[in-house]
């Protein structure tokens, strides 16, 4: 078996909102706030006759309120930040030098920071708030009806006949016979995700940057916006079109992608792709030092991260083998501090699955693999029984098979131990879990602090002498699904296949959201190449970051420039001169641009669930929920810049 | 404002700008006028002189660099107003991948009327505007006189009090210009207002009450089209069962002469060709195989009569 998903980061989870909400009413408030300054700066310049209904007293009134509720915010924020502004102040002019202004925010600062976001946000919104009580939904539907009429009639859907050709010929580029036939099924998902997200991204972008510009070109929304017809209907209506005319289309090809990639598959194939893991993980800590105390591991110092072998990619870290029984011992350990316990005690056996790296420093003993010791425990465990324990070990040895024997120890001790296993590079391999080992851990007290024992404890050891096993958090977990049910396995698979296109069906509405507000001010080739240009740079996304944050290795964009054309290699130290300083002012400059732009480049990869679905993980409804809030929170800023793009343009101006 | 206006401009001033913000051109320079209700107001004017951008403004399709304009009392750029108000473009610019069905149940929808409604409005205009027969064809096959025709009735989808027709004769053949003609009249006495915008003077002459000329922007001339074009200099006599002769026209003269005036023209009047064209083509309809034949033919065909 061969399954090795990469998670670099910890997927989405409800306790993330709160923090996340607070986030995005800071990111959002700094660009409302730049809208009301303009506003309030040219809104005597601005066109007349274009404001509708003046607003009632109250909502007057709202909105001054808001607007005071920002200006003042901020400036308690520049109130609170005052003194170690003064302090800089002061060690300039006195020629000392000058303090670091601390980067980190303050928990009042947030706060206020956060007021004065959301009210701005919410000054924003408030002219849209008031325009929506007189939307209604059958013009927007309407409108929607209109954009799936006219791409249905005007043949696009024909370019989606590409991906059958792709599935007519795919499986002739993939030998899979011939070299592993474990991987096929893998291989299809790759093949036909490679087919249908460039396919239907390219489609869906096209269709929505083109659908306003080509309205405005044939004077066709001349007729429509002379209705009674308010202009953010416009925009939810053409959104809400292409979307359910992609969704469609999605559905279609994800179902035909799902029997081509069902179709007679290999059996090694289908035993190992045709799952849906429910993974349960727990936090991984590295020990480095400690010592056999019991049956157990103690003792050493704590690390969040093992040895680093020299790889590249620093994902996982590693514990070595060691050089022998003298040498003080390194050991991983995994805390489960959220265990169904209860419900797991019911079951005939837990499935504990891992899967490590093996970096061997000698070629080992011949014919012989890696091995690792586990040892599970929960907080029932003491040493002080370990006697009692190794004397019940040895009297149910011989007297009962050795699961019963290892599930009454378990029960009785809470402890389970697996000496020696063999460890396959990357594959995914298993050790059973006695059920008696969660009734003990349910029948634990529970015990805060910060050094209580979890419900469960995975530690884990190399025992091949000079080699080494990298491990990462997402490397080890329990499987809350019932492992070896091959019925329910496949269909939960099937269901799988389908949250998997949730993912692309997040990043469809993604590109028509952002196309359809750029369509509303740009022209349509414009809007579709500042859409790709926005999806292409979420795609690298984490490196835009580091560049922003300024640790990238080869620094910012002029650094990297003046490198180049100076032959410095990236690691090299600049030196000190006029040059050198200019460029790493004006990267200071770019940083900051940069870190403004952040906030608008969308996060694509975080849509993207095809590596659990190919690797046979379960796509949690949670993850899908979060993703689709996270798109909700990112699309709302651009769904209000199309209302004011929209409204204020005149749509029958010359061009 | 009156409760009978029903458009109003204040000094409705339109100047185009180029990117920067500088002045390309004042298409329009401090209009004012007035429209009743029950009306039928023309606006006349070369190309390019501001016609279709007071129309424009009064449709929120652009906003007044100065002045204001209203509707219904409403400014132009406010939605609302726009239950009211039925517009037909210069050219119908409706989506051509729909059938005259789909167009109007598209336009009904966006009037929020209800399904039955609309079902039962689009039979009866496309009745009116003469197109059943062809209620089923996507509108990129119409000719541009049809096209015309569903561009009207989706003017009227909401049976609106004010209807905007920019240019409504354009593209249309002279049978179709005199049932225009005949709607627009039709519309006045349903007790709706016209606002008609055409550089073809003899439509306008045929239909409006009152009209506005516009030059390079500028009102030139507003007033009742029957007191504009008459001509306080001459008069006008036309009488009929009297042949002409020269002692008809000697005794004329003698009156004319007692009251101080002259005989400018004597002779039978000529109708015009729109008029002439119009029976010709009813008269071909009436009488199947109709055709033109020389004078020697048409003798001969009377001979054989």
């Amino acid at each position: 078996m061969f399954a090795a998903l990469s998670l670099e980061r910890d997927p989405a989870q409800i306790k993330d909102l709160v923090p996340g909400v607070q986030t995005w009413a800071m990111e959002v408030g700094v660009f409302a706030t730049v809208g009301l300054i303009c506003w309030l700066l040219f809104r005597r310049r601005s066109h007349r006759g274009q404001v509708g209904e003046p607003w009632p007293a109250a909502v007057r009134t709202f909105f001054t309120l808001l607007v005071l509720g920002t200006l003042f915010s901020y400036l308690a924020v520049g109130a609170l930040r005052l003194p170690s502004l003064i302090d800089v102040v002061k060690a300039y002019f006195r020629d000392k030098p000058i303090p670091e202004l601390s980067s980190t925010l303050s928990p009042a600062e947030r706060i206020l920071l956060t007021v004065a976001g959301g009210c701005a946000v919410l000054a924003v919104l408030l002219p849209l708030l008031v325009d929506v009580l007189r939307l209604r939904w059958r013009r927007i539907w309407a409108l929607a009806r209109l954009s799936f009429k006219e791409a249905i009639r005007s043949r696009v859907l024909w370019g989606f006949s590409a991906m059958l050709l792709l599935f007519l010929f795919g499986s002739w580029f993939i030998p899979y016979d011939e070299l592993k036939p474990e991987d096929q099924v893998r291989n299809y998902i790759t093949l036909v995700y490679w087919g249908m997200v460039p396919l239907l991204l390219f489609v869906a972008s096209l269709l929505a940057a083109s659908s306003i510009p080509t309205d405005v070109r044939l004077q066709t929304i001349h007729t429509v916006v002379t209705k009674p017809v308010e202009r953010f209907e416009l925009i939810l209506g053409r959104f809400l079109g292409y979307g359910v005319l992609m969704s469609l289309v999605l559905i279609v090809m994800t179902s035909v992608s799902l029997l081509y990639v069902i179709r007679s598959p290999h059996p090694a194939a289908a035993a190992e792709s045709f799952k849906a893991r429910d993974p349960l993980y727990g936090e991984l800590l590295f020990y480095e030092g400690g010592q056999r105390k019991g049956r157990v591991f103690e003792g050493g110092a704590k690390k969040a991260r093992g040895e680093n072998v020299g790889k590249e990619w620093d994902y996982r870290s590693y514990i070595s083998g060691g050089l022998g029984p003298q040498f003080p011992i390194v050991y991983a350990v995994w805390n489960f501090e959220s265990v169904p316990a209860a419900s797991f005690a019911g079951r005939d056996k837990v499935r504990c699955e891992f899967n490590f790296d093996i970096y061997r420093t000698t070629k080992g003993e011949e014919n012989k693999g890696v091995f690792c010791e586990f040892v599970f425990t929960t907080p029932n465990w003491s040493a002080e029984r370990v006697n009692e324990y190794e004397r019940e070990r040895d009297r149910l040895k011989g007297a009962v098979d050795s699961m019963t024997a290892a599930n009454q120890l378990a029960e009785k001790y809470g402890i389970f131990e697996f000496p020696s296993k063999e460890v396959v590079n990357f594959h995914t391999l298993y050790v059973d879990l006695p059920p008696g080992l969660f009734k003990n851990a349910a029948e634990a007290k529970p015990s805060k602090g910060p050094d209580a024992p979890p419900p469960l404890r995975a530690q884990v050891r190399c025992i091949s002498r000079t080699q080494f096993l990298g491990m990462a958090k997402y490397d080890l977990y329990l499987r809350q699904d019932q492992p070896d049910n091959e019925g329910v396995e496949r269909w939960l698979f099937y269901a799988n296949f389908y949250k998997s296109a949730s993912g692309l069906w997040l990043r469809l509405c993604l590109v028509i959201g952002i196309a359809v507000t750029l369509s509303t001010y740009l022209s349509a080739p414009i809007s579709w190449l500042a859409t790709i240009f926005l999806y292409m740079t979420g795609m690298v996304r984490e490196f835009v970051q580091s560049v922003a944050e300024g640790t990238n290795a080869g620094g910012g964009p002029a650094e990297a420039a003046f490198r180049l054309v100076s032959r410095t290699p990236l690691a090299g130290q600049l030196e000190d001169t006029v040059a050198t300083k200019v460029v790493s002012g004006s990267d200071v400059v770019n940083r900051w641009i940069f870190r403004r732009f952040m906030s608008v480049i969308p996060d694509v990869d975080r849509f993207d669930f095809t590596d659990k679905l190919r690797e046979g993980f379960n796509i949690s409804l949670t993850q899908c929920s979060m993703d689709g809030l996270y798109l909700v929170a990112y699309l709302l800023p651009w769904a209000v810049l199309a209302y004011y793009l929209l409204k204020s343009r005149e749509i029958a101006a010359p061009t | 404002m009156a409760q009978d206006v029903i458009v109003e401009t204040r000094n409705l001033t339109k100047d185009y700008r180029d990117f920067w913000g500088r002045r390309k051109k004042r298409a329009l320079n401090a209009l004012n006028l007035t429209i009743s209700r029950g009306e039928i107001f023309g606006l006349l004017g070369p190309n390019g002189s501001g016609k279709t951008t007071t129309i424009k403004l009064l449709l929120g399709l652009l906003f007044p660099t100065d002045g204001e304009a209203f509707v219904f009392g409403e400014a132009g750029a406010n939605v609302q107003k726009n239950e009211r108000v039925g517009y037909l473009p210069e050219e119908s610019y409706l989506y051509k991948f729909l059938n005259a069905e789909e167009t109007l149940d598209f336009y009904g929808r966006l009037f929020n009327m209800p399904p039955s409604l609309r079902k039962s409005r689009a039979e009866e205009l496309i009745d009116t505007v003469g197109l059943s027969g062809d209620k089923n064809r996507v509108l990129k096959e119409y000719s541009k006189g049809m096209r015309q025709r569903i561009g009207l009735a989706q003017c009227l989808i909401n049976d609106p009090e004010l209807v905007i027709l920019d240019e409504p004769t354009s593209g249309l053949d002279p049978i179709a210009t005199v049932w225009m003609k005949g709607l627009i009249k039709k519309l006045r006495s349903q007790g709706k207002t016209v606002l008609l915008c055409s550089h073809r003077l003899d439509d306008v002459q045929d239909v409006c009450d009152r009209i506005a000329i516009l030059n390079e922007g500028q009102l030139q001339e507003l007033g009742l089209v029957s007191t504009l074009l008459q001509d306080a200099n001459r008069v006008e006599l036309q009488a009929s069962g009297v042949p002409i002769s020269e002692d008809l026209r000697r005794e004329l003269e003698a009156v004319l002469q007692r009251h101080g005036g002259k005989v400018e023209f004597f002779g039978h009047p000529t109708t015009t060709l729109e008029a002439l064209f119009v029976r010709i083509v009813e008269e071909s309809k009436a009488h199947p195989g109709r055709r033109y034949l020389p004078a020697a033919d048409q003798t001969a065909a009377g001979d054989g009569d």
